[in-house]
């Protein structure tokens, strides 16, 4: 395999709902946003782009089976390779990962994934039920349960497991927000309190409507190339572009239905899902001893294993050690305020049971923006520093593109320029990971990011 | 399609029927043809006794369609006595009185109606068992 590098990417603005254009056109505003970036004319980029990976989700949503080669011909990218990848809330990350293949298998030089969902041309409630079919159709999902359910339920066994509590969960809402107000493509603008998520509409006990992501319109572009194909963009543009790496890709999976995950006991859990820096320290097998004497079991609902493995993976080819601090920022996927506390721990940013805790010490806040709460710790790893999907949206196939977007301009140091803003900007920031994940921890994947020196 | 499927499922829906692997005892619900644990594609159907506990649950105040008059309703992950753990609504109980290892029985209600063709499910809720913690 070669090396791959993200050189560009675009995002759409995201909203609750886009009357004004087709998905194609949607699409369109990323994609030139892209190609702008890297200083091409259309007609250059059009030349010299080998395929593409296209990403989304639903077919209910636009009512339209094959949307993927409608988006493909809008581009103007036909006759060229293409198809289309579905995985869930996964989708755009498995799209990136997708587009890396391409390139690193050495089938193109220049591959463009590209990602959308147009929610809103569906009521809500359909939409609920759209989603709510990506989960058992015969057993979950009949007996009343949908997704915000499932989610209340991993956490209700979480918070039993570990002690986690309501206040720790609203202090990811605070933060997410908080970030997003700085970032022009979020779909929520606005500074919130901890009394603020408790004090919204419950939705499924203990998830009020701001522990939850929303629905939105949007899309998401991303280039990847070789070396080959860096140096045709940078012929052709006239310009060196910044070299930002693929270093590392992981997946991982899981059952559908939450209640056919298993419980596994220490020793397995020490074996096959444990982070090299947690199996050799003694500190940490003695915590988890004794988490295991108090009846715990993995990876149960309260911890996502298809996360995990994913982490795992990707750390492993990125020669990662320690996470925490060998990352210098995380976009994770925020679905709930709930699933990045459980995300945390699955990417060993902590160990299993002190997400709740993790999330309210300030180790996972931004540098220099102030939350309105007191926090104990500095920030060692960023997490969702441009406001994850709790505020920046949730248009299924373009999340996980979204999320490299952004890690792409932080790693480039070019924050300031797309967001007219750099308050975001991590200083000097060198890698990077990008986290999607599908259903209650269906399909999984993390990618990492590194500027080359 | 529905009507197919919930004639489909009367026997999980109805009776809690499972399967057990002939080879090693396994019992899996919903039915498996083939055995998580020994791999064996030997297996027979079982009838659950329906008795368990609550190893998680939620009160849901939104309710997706077919299920707004419910709320708030409560669902649970019920683990049966027998092994499998099963996704179910918990019945005549008030949702504050719910707990997490609280013992349960499965009862047979209606679940839903929908559909032009009004289409009534019956299907299995769990209920609290009198002083059992
Ligand atoms: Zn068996």
């Amino acid at each position: 395999m070669r090396p791959v590098y993200a050189v560009s990417g675009g995002v759409s603005k995201f909203a609750k709902a886009r009357p004004d254009k087709t998905f194609q056109g949607i699409v369109k505003e990323a994609y030139d946003y892209a190609i702008n970036d890297i200083g091409l004319e259309f007609k250059q980029f059009t030349e010299i782009v080998d395929g593409s990976v296209a990403s989304y989700f639903s077919d209910h949503f636009q009512r339209q089976l094959m949307s993927g080669i409608m988006a493909q011909d809008y581009l103007g990218l036909c006759p060229k390779p293409g198809h289309r990848v579905e995985g869930g809330g996964a989708t755009g990350g498995l799209c990136f990962q997708e587009a890396w293949k391409s390139v690193a298998s050495g089938a193109m030089d220049v591959c463009v994934a590209y990602g959308f969902e147009t929610m809103s041309h569906v009521e809500t409630w359909k939409g609920n039920e759209f989603i709510a079919l990506a989960s058992d159709v015969s057993f979950d999902y009949p007996v009343g349960g949908f997704y915000s359910g499932y989610y209340a339920m991993m956490v209700t066994r979480h918070m039993k497991e570990f002690g986690t509590t309501v206040e720790q969960m609203a202090a990811v809402s605070v933060k997410n927000y908080m970030n997003a107000f700085s970032n022009p493509y979020a779909q929520k603008h606005q500074r919130l309190t901890i009394k603020d998520v408790r004090n919204s509409p419950m939705v499924a006990w203990p998830l009020t409507r701001l522990d939850i992501c929303v629905m939105s319109d949007g899309a998401a572009a991303t280039i990847l190339c070789s070396e080959e194909g860096l140096a045709k963009l940078e012929k052709a543009g006239g310009k060196r572009l910044p070299r930002i790496k693929v270093t590392g890709i992981g997946r991982g999976t899981d059952a559908m239905r939450m209640s056919d995950r298993p419980h596994d006991n220490y020793d397995k859990f020490i074996k096959s899902y444990a982070l090299p820096h947690e199996a050799e320290n003694k500190e940490t097998q003695a915590y988890y001893k004794k988490l295991w004497a108090k009846g715990f079991r993995y990876p149960g609902v309260h911890s996502f294993r298809a996360g995990r493995m994913a982490g795992k993976q990707a750390y492993k080819m990125a020669g990662i050690n320690d996470p925490l601090n060998e990352i210098d920022f995380i976009e994770l996927h925020d679905a709930y305020t709930s699933s990045e506390i459980q995300t945390y721990e699955d990417m060993g940013l902590c160990r299993y049971g002190e997400g709740g805790p993790f999330a309210a010490s300030g180790k996972a806040h931004m540098p220099g923006v102030d939350y309105g709460v007191k926090l104990k710790e500095k920030p060692i790893c960023p997490v969702n520093p441009s406001g994850g999907l709790i505020a920046c949206g949730h248009p299924v196939g373009a999340t996980g593109l979204m999320q490299a977007v952004f890690a792409i301009w932080q790693l480039q140091g070019t924050i300031k320029k797309h967001f007219r803003d750099a308050t975001l900007q991590i200083k000097d920031a060198k890698r990077g990971a990008i986290h999607s994940h599908a259903g209650t921890g269906t399909y999984v994947s993390v990618s990492i990011l590194e500027r080359e020196k | 399609m529905d009507l197919a499927r919930n004639w489909r499922l009367k026997d999980q829906r109805y009776r809690l029927e499972g399967t057990i692997c002939n080879k090693c005892g396994a019992k899996f619900f919903p039915p498996r043809g083939v055995c998580t644990e020994c791999k064996s594609r030997d297996l027979r159907a079982h009838e659950f006794d329906g008795h368990g506990a609550v190893y998680s649950f939620t009160t849901l105040t939104q309710a997706p369609m077919g299920f707004e008059a419910a709320v708030p309703y409560i669902v649970g992950m019920i683990k049966l006595d027998e092994g499998p753990m099963v996704e179910a609504q918990i019945t005549d109980v008030n949702p504050s009185a719910v707990k997490i290892g609280q013992r349960v029985e499965m009862v047979t209600r209606k679940l839903r109606e929908y559909g032009e063709a009004g289409l009534i499910v019956y299907a299995y809720k769990f209920r609290p068992i009198a002083n059992g913690n």
